[in-house]
């Protein structure tokens, strides 16, 4: 694994509640760091690393739903690609809506990824493939703003009821697009109550990591805007429009 | 305004504590519902029509942006250059803000003259999008409504500004739903059209029928939300057994 050479740091000032989180998506066992002692999810894994403080890398061993297919640490069962599953929990009226869906959701090809590596943002040693943030929606405004400031990046998102791990950890990866979901939007982190709702949960493939940095360095982070009452923004915007047009007419 | 509108009364159900707004873009002026008599930005019409009745928005009622995604004005240099985020603090330069505009929709010039907004409950038209303001909770019932007979994974497109070419607009030239958090984007948020930790879903006429019907046939809440948080574990591996159960059994 490469150190760390992004500087980090501008995502301390946020004081996220939960802990930025980076992954390592490794063909091969990462060294100086130990495997997860538990079973669970990939969509729980996160958190757990949050609760932990100390890295970790977990193997298809290490995951008990879908997490481990989406990776591609595993070939899907016939059960699951089918959509039965999700019919089951009665998040589907039949099993061709959940294979329909399945079948969207990208995957990393099998063998290619053996081992993720989890770690919070203040014990990363090495370049994150993906980071994760848990955010508010202030907090999230700003981040997506910054991911904007420079680019002009539109907001995209796309994730699926089920099987969301395919979105939040594969998509990104591959895409190099950043995604995003409002919490308690998909079955298996709201069943397993990861995460309270009303939060954001950003992930970020590492190609956007510096942008963002650099960004958030560079921009104000609450927008006069926010902060005027209606009628200063009014004022302001009035006045914004008349200096641009002035500017205009006077090249 | 010939077509009628559909039963909406399952959406009662919600308790919605803001009420589903219906919109309707017209060529030709709305019989029968009453002229909006202020200025307003698009996003605030919205707002507007959840606290009051029906009424219909012209060109002269519009400010901000709507004018010129409803095709009722041609965008300025100014606009379309990008000054205005960037003036803003929205963007760090104008050509930032400017590639947004490659991707916001518009109508077409001169296609659309009035909009009718209405409260859903109370639309005396057929909407060509409802937009729902919901929690989080309500939320995930409504999304999964737009999936549960489908299996469509669900896209959201929006930009730092211009949110309202986003809500209204994209969802009517599309055909696609689309939905955001309260407090994304500059204009809402500046002026306050909502508070922050609510979900705006934007639906499309088409996709309303089969949501009122997935409604009527999903569970609201699924029985593994019920579930104690240090049972659920078990619960997905009895459930998972069951299945493969069934699958050896062929």
């Amino acid at each position: 694994m490469i150190p760390l050479r992004t500087d980090l740091s501008v995502f301390r000032k946020f004081n996220f509640e939960y802990a930025p989180v980076g992954i390592k998506y490794l063909i091969n066992k990462p060294e100086g760091i130990e495997q997860l002692d538990k079973i669970m999810a990939l969509c729980e894994m996160v958190n757990e690393v949050q609760q932990r403080g100390t890295p970790f890398y977990i193997t298809k061993e290490n995951e008990n739903c879908g997490g481990r297919m989406t990776l591609g640490m595993e070939d899907p069962s016939p059960i699951a690609e089918s959509g039965q599953v999700g019919m089951k929990y009665g998040i589907f009226q039949e099993p061709r809506a959940n294979g329909k869906m399945n079948k969207q959701a990208p995957r990393n090809s099998t063998g290619t990824v053996n081992y993720a590596v989890f770690a919070t943002m203040d014990k990363l040693t090495f370049e994150p493939d993906l980071m994760i943030f848990i955010a508010t929606f202030s907090q999230a405004e700003i981040m997506l703003r910054a991911a904007s400031y420079s680019t002009g990046e539109i907001w995209s998102s796309k994730i699926s009821m089920v099987g969301a791990c395919a979105w939040l950890f594969t998509y990104p990866y591959q895409s190099g697009n950043i995604n995003y979901t409002p919490t308690g939007m998909t079955f298996g982190m709201k069943a397993r109550k990861i995460y309270p709702e009303g939060l954001i949960l950003l992930s970020i493939p590492y190609n956007w990591i510096p942008i963002i940095a650099e960004n958030l360095n560079q921009m104000e982070w609450v927008l006069p805007s926010y902060t005027d009452t209606r009628e200063e923004f009014l004022a302001r915007s009035e006045k914004a429009m008349m200096e641009l047009a002035q500017e205009f007419m006077n090249p | 305004m010939h077509s009628t509108p559909y039963d909406y009364s399952i959406f009662e159900k919600f308790n919605f504590e803001r009420k589903p707004v219906g919109i309707k873009f017209l060529l030709n002026r709305p019989a029968g519902i009453e002229k909006l008599d202020k200025s307003l930005t698009f996003c605030q019409m919205f707002k507007e029509a959840q606290d009051r009745g029906p009424f219909y928005a012209a060109k002269e009622n519009f400010a901000c942006m709507g004018p010129i995604l409803l095709g009722m004005r041609e965008p300025e240099p100014i606009a379309l250059s990008g000054q205005i985020g960037a003036n803003d603090g929205i963007f760090k330069e104008a050509r930032a803000n400017r590639r947004i505009y490659q991707h916001i929709p518009r109508l077409e010039k001169d296609t659309v003259r009035y909009v009718a907004f209405s409260p859903a409950d109370k639309s005396p038209f057929d909407p060509d999008v409802v937009i729902f303001t919901a929690n989080p909770g309500q939320a995930e019932i409504l999304l999964r409504a737009l999936c549960y007979s489908t299996g469509k994974i669900l896209t959201t497109r929006t930009t730092p500004a211009v949110i309202c070419a986003w809500l209204f607009v994209y969802p009517f030239v599309s055909g696609e739903p689309n939905f955001t958090v309260t407090g994304l984007g500059f204009g809402m948020k500046a002026r306050r059209v909502l508070p922050e930790g609510l979900i705006l879903i934007s639906i499309p006429y088409d996709r309303l029928p089969m949501t009122i019907e997935n409604l009527k046939d999903m569970d609201w809440i699924l029985p593994a939300y019920s579930v104690e948080e240090d049972e659920i574990g078990e619960y997905f591996k009895k459930a998972a057994g069951k299945i493969w159960q069934e699958y050896e059994k062929g």
